[in-house]
């Protein structure tokens, strides 16, 4: 089930009032209904990986108990590993099994031995590594003394499906989210308001500059043989910002929802395309999946302490473990190598903390130096976007060696001055909100209701405006 | 809790009057544009503002509007028609016309029904799907209809502009200043095309290989079900299948057998059912634009001939019903 569509739009007003009126206000009726709703919801794409995630919750829920109850750090150890083999064997199964195979094959192939392995039709759960990661979170915090073992199966088991997030994050933190299934949820009204204003704003996101600037970026980039350098470079602006409003639209949306429900989840997009450099913007794009890997790789490998040989390598395992993460392609392990190469010399010049506070910070405008720093970022990011979008490493070097070639001269082959235009009014809304974890959080707040009322009818009128082909959110196959 | 549930639900229901209003104005002006759509806008006017009260009304296909010219029924029979065919539907679309015909207008007491070897054929994409929009909301008859086609939600049409959205191209077709051409306009749902046989018709016959026309029961039993209730009601059905090119007929291969159909369910009825599939103008390329659309001369041609035998079905029919 989408969030952009009708069944969703029906679907959400129904559990919300069964949540708030028909449960009594009680905890488990409460976590009962959601898991069912969550069930519901996901089983809409695909019943059958339904058992998969009710396979992970039941692995992660017993094993918690097993360390917990266990004073034996060893055998504590014994069920973290069953704990990592068995999500990340389940990733490694529906995920990476036929790329592994097939480069594998060609590996013997390139020594000299040929043979053809099995592959697999695997179809890939949607959303399977994010509840992965999510349930992993709290296997590894209960290891390690942070969280102690729920027995609450209904809390935990709404934890790894809670539906606003299951299939796209942002990936929660038993410690952040867990908590709030255990205690009492309040209606706040505030809360719920702000919720649905970022509901909004996350479908304008989606609906407005995603599915409309993908279907230029698909344009190009399904014939990228066909354009000039120039065409291709506003193609790779295109799918940045596609992606952007694609992946942030969603985790708004889902942020919204669970506020309607009164839950909080973590922030998971910063305005990334407003970094300065891009050690800013790991810290302001998709923070949820950063912090985790910071957090339960990066500093156990040892993080930026010790020789800079050690920091070098953890900072390149990281890049390059976030590419895959995303997908079983090559160009995903080079997009992340890329923004190793980008980030490392920041890290070891000590200025991959220069940029904490928000772009041009108390002012209206950025100055010079910051638009160009932060100009050159989006650049640089929109460039490795490349490597995300193509089909294949050949077609990314294909169009960065077109990009960076004379044709870059060119005029350009597609000018969708409307588009460019809605960009354009984006921007600035995002800018003027950027001190708000959401623009309409900050935008019209002191205005008068009518006032107000008004600009967030002429969003939904724009929605329906500018309504583009529907598209998949990118990141569910993520 | 109280206090947001009301203030959501004020909210939703500005919203909703604000988008009916939209939703009013958009199909408003869209219904003006005559000139799109192969004119279809005209003849769903007409429907809906209950001016169809004519002696014959004409039920088919793009080989129905381009080719019984009405005009022809008033100087040859004294008697109105009205031409429903309608572009690129099937018999089920073509019924969906009929529904909406009965529910706005006095029912028919004459029908010709023209056919062709497609009518059967059930479609999975809706051609032309945009003529519906202006009229489908919390119309059950076209909810009914629109609902067999791919990608078709029943929200679209209880929730006011819901169908419009991301229709940039219709909302901009629906505001668009034009003048239109009343020289291109359907009258009575009848527009001769003033267009000839061309070499790029030549070479569509020439490349086109020989294939078979799957024939769906529903359809069929829609047909049935139909030329039975027309039956039961005594309304005066007759089953046309009009001229075709002779050189376009031999590459559909159940030809004979669909014709055949035809004719046992007009048999079966007690209906005519007349094939001009071997008249004379058929051999001359001049009559019609491509093998299965006369031009305006063809149909003028035509309208004659189809007439004048009209003119002997109903003194057939008259001898066999005397009035009291």
């Amino acid at each position: 089930m989408y969030f952009h569509s009708i069944d969703f739009a029906i679907f959400l007003p129904l559990v919300f009032l069964l949540y708030w009126f028909g449960c009594k206000q009680a905890i488990r009726p409460q976590n009962i209904l959601i898991v069912v709703a969550s069930y519901v919801f996901y089983g809409w794409w695909d019943w059958r990986f339904l058992g998969l995630i009710l396979f992970s919750t039941a692995v992660d829920y017993f094993v918690a108990q097993f360390i917990d109850r266990s004073s034996n750090k060893k055998q504590q150890k014994i069920w973290l590993w069953v704990s990592l083999t068995t999500n990340l064997g389940l990733l490694g199964v529906f995920k990476y099994f036929n790329f592994f195979i097939a480069n594998f094959t060609q590996a013997f192939r390139l020594m000299g031995y040929d043979f053809q392995p099995t592959s697999l039709e695997i179809i890939l759960p949607v959303g399977i590594s994010f509840y992965t990661f999510q349930t992993l979170s709290y296997t590894i915090d209960v290891y390690r003394g942070k969280l102690k073992a729920t027995n609450n199966w209904f809390a935990f088991s709404a934890y790894v499906s809670f539906f606003p997030q299951l299939v796209a994050g942002p990936i929660e933190r038993a410690t952040h989210l867990l908590p709030q299934f255990l205690n009492a949820r309040e209606f706040k009204a505030e809360k719920a308001v702000d919720g649905l204003r970022q509901i909004l704003w996350g479908l304008v996101k989606k609906i407005v500059i995603a599915d409309n600037c993908a279907e230029y970026a698909n344009q190009i980039f399904n014939n990228s043989a066909d354009y000039s350098g120039s065409t291709l470079l506003l193609g790779s602006v295109f799918f940045a910002f596609q992606i952007y409003g694609d992946f942030s639209g969603y985790s708004d949306i889902a942020i919204g929802v669970s506020r309607l429900f009164g839950f909080d989840l973590m922030r998971n997009f910063a305005y990334p395309y407003f970094s300065r450099d891009i050690a800013e913007f790991w810290r302001r794009w998709h923070i949820s999946l950063s912090t985790w890997f910071r957090d339960y790789l990066y500093i156990p490998l040892g993080g930026s302490r010790g020789s800079k040989l050690s920091a070098f390598r953890n900072t390149v395992i990281i890049f390059l473990v976030s590419g895959f993460w995303h997908g079983a392609n090559w160009t995903f392990i080079v997009w992340g190598a890329f923004h190793a190469l980008l980030f490392i010399p920041l890290l070891f010049s000590g200025q991959h903390r220069s940029h904490l506070n928000n772009p041009a910070d108390g002012k209206r405008l950025p100055d010079l130096k910051t638009l160009l720093q932060m100009i050159l970022t989006f650049s640089l990011v929109s460039l490795t976007w490349v490597f995300f979008r193509a089909s294949s490493l050949d077609q990314a070097w294909q169009i960065l060696t077109t990009i960076f070639s004379f044709s870059q001269f060119f005029p350009l082959q597609l000018l969708p001055f409307d588009l460019l235009l809605t960009l354009l009014v984006f921007i600035i809304l995002e800018w003027i909100g950027r001190t708000a974890p959401h623009p309409l959080a900050h935008l019209a707040i002191g205005w008068p209701r009518p006032l107000r009322i008004t600009l967030y009818m002429v969003l939904v009128l724009l929605l329906v405006y500018f309504a583009g082909t529907p598209q998949e959110f990118i990141y569910f196959q993520f | 809790m109280r206090a947001f549930l009301i203030r959501f639900v004020s909210f939703v229901l500005l919203l909703l009057v604000l988008a009916s209003l939209l939703d009013w104005l958009i199909s408003y002006r869209y219904r003006q544009r005559t000139d799109l759509i192969a004119g279809e806008f005209v003849v769903w006017n007409d429907i809906y503002a209950g001016n169809i009260q004519t002696d014959y009304v004409i039920y088919g296909s793009s080989r129905a509007w381009v080719q019984f010219n009405p005009a022809q029924f008033i100087d040859s029979l004294g008697q109105t028609a009205y031409n429903l065919g309608v572009d690129g539907q099937n018999f089920h679309m073509q019924h969906l016309r009929h529904l909406e015909l009965l529910r706005h207008n006095a029912a028919p007491k004459n029908i010709i029904l023209s056919l062709d070897l497609f009518s059967l054929e059930k479609n999975i994409y809706l051609y032309n799907e945009t003529q519906y929009l202006p009229y489908q909301l919390f119309n059950t008859n076209i909810l009914k209809y629109r609902s067999q086609y791919v990608n078709h939600k029943p929200a679209l049409h209880f929730i006011p502009l819901l169908r419009y959205a991301g229709r940039k191209q219709v909302i901009g077709e629906a505001f668009e200043k034009v003048v239109i051409d009343k020289n291109q306009i359907r009258i009575k749902g009848y527009m001769g095309q003033e267009r000839e046989w061309t070499a790029e018709a030549d070479t569509v016959l020439a490349q086109l290989q020989p294939f078979a026309i799957p024939i769906d029961d529903g359809m069929k039993l829609l047909f049935e079900n139909f030329l039975q209730e027309m039956k039961r009601k005594q309304v005066n059905v007759v089953l046309v299948n009009p001229p075709e090119y002779v050189g376009g007929q031999g590459h559909i291969t159940n030809r004979n057998e669909i014709l055949a159909y035809y004719a046992a369910q007009a048999k079966r009825f007690g209906f005519p059912f007349l094939d001009y599939s071997g008249l004379p103008l058929c051999l001359e390329k001049t009559n019609f634009y491509n093998s299965s659309h006369l031009n305006a001369r063809g149909a003028t041609l035509f309208t004659a001939i189809f007439l004048q035998e009209l003119k002997k079905e109903k003194a057939i029919h008259a001898a066999k019903h005397p009035s009291p």
